[in-house]
């Protein structure tokens, strides 16, 4: 290393921040060059006293006054969009005119709404209702779920569900009617396993968007999620997941394909 | 996990395989590294976004100091950085849903709305008045306790930090924020990029150029040279 590279990295040297390529080649210049040793020697004292003038504020902070004045803010905003919806209906039913303009347009919205939540809310066809019922024996004979630990411990697993076709959109957000599963000719069988919730966000609403992500993770990474993964199993194997993914960009559940 | 096992993936829409993939990365990245702080402010806003108010109080004090601190080590002064802390919980309590978490954390969020308006109160010339310890609001008092061995080493230490606080303060806006934020707030590279929105590199290169900076103005006076030696 020579005194320009140690240059370079001299201030993190003395932050010890960040992964250097070569962190002994540095300390081993600095041993035989007096200059690059002094310059370490004048950050690490700089690191001393930024880490005292941060130690002289640690315990700033902002007064008390502003949290009362921000949660009155924020008690203000709620009201307004409450009162917002309210006040919306109220005006229509005040002025004559602008009832007879706008409800055609709100007769209208209120139909879309309802067939959306009327398609959202059907499960599948009778004929794959029949085959949803019939799954457990489905299970037993000769579908397997991924091997994730004891299914004893989990009797989920054990259940699987069998998906005739497979949803065609991913990484759309959008209303759910969008991204409902779409019948196809050439749809092959794949069997899932029901949704893990991930171990952060709390669901999502039914009047919520949503994507559904395929993916691929590793196996040894469910147990970072919360699954047993059995020593036997935990392996570099790549398995197919599908992400349920809110319309804020935050995943929220997962299952597993085969 | 490589792109080209992301490839094999069904589904693949050709027109925006691009945009399908990174999203596909994103989202992996998001299930297998989730942290826990992160994941815990994100169901606070998302409840907040809910009206829960318990969940707004828990969020602003979890992050409230933070912020509180960035902006006074920016500004020198304490009015504006109450200031500054007001104007960034007002804009997550009227806007929740500008904050996109595929784009960084909330905390660099936070940091980035905080920065903008400590540069908007130093254009409109907003002179830092030196900070004065001492008690706020019946809160703990604003310097820890340190066992004062002799009167004149706790007068110099004070000096010396005196010292070193107008050096960061004299720094230029662009340098300062990247020692603020890593120095003093101890973000790493990652999260002050995020906070600033420009490259890691770029975070780096300008802390190297503030610190090479700092050394340079403390060895200029008495005082600098003494905060150095400690």
């Amino acid at each position: 290393m020579n005194c320009r590279q140690f240059d370079d990295i001299v201030a993190e040297l003395a932050r010890k921040a960040g992964a250097e390529a070569d962190p002994q080649g540095a300390v081993d210049h600095a041993l035989s060059c007096p200059r690059c040793a002094a310059r370490l020697s004048d950050q690490r004292k700089l690191t001393e006293a930024l880490r005292a003038l941060n130690a002289a504020v640690w315990n700033q902070q902002a007064p008390l006054r502003l949290e009362h004045s921000l949660l009155h803010a924020f008690r203000a905003r709620l009201d307004a969009s409450r009162a917002a919806t309210t006040v919306g209906g109220a005006s229509r039913r005040r002025s004559g005119p602008v009832i007879w303009r706008v409800w055609p347009v709100a007769a209208a919205a209120m139909l879309l709404l309802g067939l959306v939540v009327v398609w959202k809310l059907q499960p599948t066809s009778p004929s794959r209702l029949s085959e949803r019922v019939s799954s457990p024996q489905i299970a037993n004979k000769n579908v397997a779920a991924p091997t994730v630990g004891d299914s004893e411990n989990h009797p989920a697993l054990a259940v699987v569900h069998k998906v005739v076709s497979r949803p065609r959109r991913t990484a759309t957000y959008g209303t759910p009617s969008k991204l409902a599963a779409i019948p196809d000719e050439t749809a092959t069988t794949e069997v899932t396993t029901r949704f893990y919730p991930l171990p952060y966000g709390s669901g999502l609403g039914l009047d919520e968007g949503w994507g559904l992500v395929r993916v691929e993770v590793p196996r040894a990474s469910l147990e970072s999620l919360g699954l047993p993964v059995s020593a036997a199993s935990a392996s570099s194997e790549m398995l197919t997941a599908d992400v349920v993914v809110g319309q804020d960009g935050l995943a929220r559940g997962i299952r597993f394909v085969q | 996990m490589d792109r080209h096992s992301l490839r094999n993936i069904l589904e693949l829409s050709p027109e925006n395989e691009e945009l399908v993939v990174v999203e596909r990365e994103q989202i992996v990245r998001q299930v297998l590294m989730a942290d826990p702080t992160e994941t815990r402010d994100h169901d606070l806003l998302r409840r907040m976004q809910e009206g829960d108010e318990d969940a707004f109080l828990q969020l602003y004090r979890h992050r409230q100091a933070a912020i509180y601190r960035f902006a006074l080590h920016m500004s020198g002064s304490q009015q504006v950085a109450e200031d500054v802390t007001q104007d960034v919980f007002l804009a997550l309590v009227r806007e929740p849903r500008r904050f996109e978490p595929q784009r960084g954390s909330l905390a660099a969020y936070l940091y980035g709305i905080a920065r903008n308006r400590v540069l908007h109160h130093l254009k409109q010339g907003s002179l830092h008045v030196p900070l004065t310890s001492g008690k706020a609001d019946g809160r703990v008092p604003s310097e820890p306790p340190m066992p004062a061995l002799d009167p004149l080493d706790d007068l110099t230490r004070q000096e010396d930090i005196k010292s070193l606080r107008q050096a960061v303060l004299a720094l230029p806006a662009l340098y300062r924020e990247v020692v603020v934020l890593c120095d003093l707030n101890e973000l790493d590279y990652a999260q002050a990029a995020a906070s600033l929105g420009c490259a890691v590199g770029t975070v780096r290169s300008r802390l190297h150029r503030a610190r090479s900076l700092l050394l340079k103005k403390l060895r200029r006076s008495p005082a600098g040279v003494g905060a150095l030696q400690g």
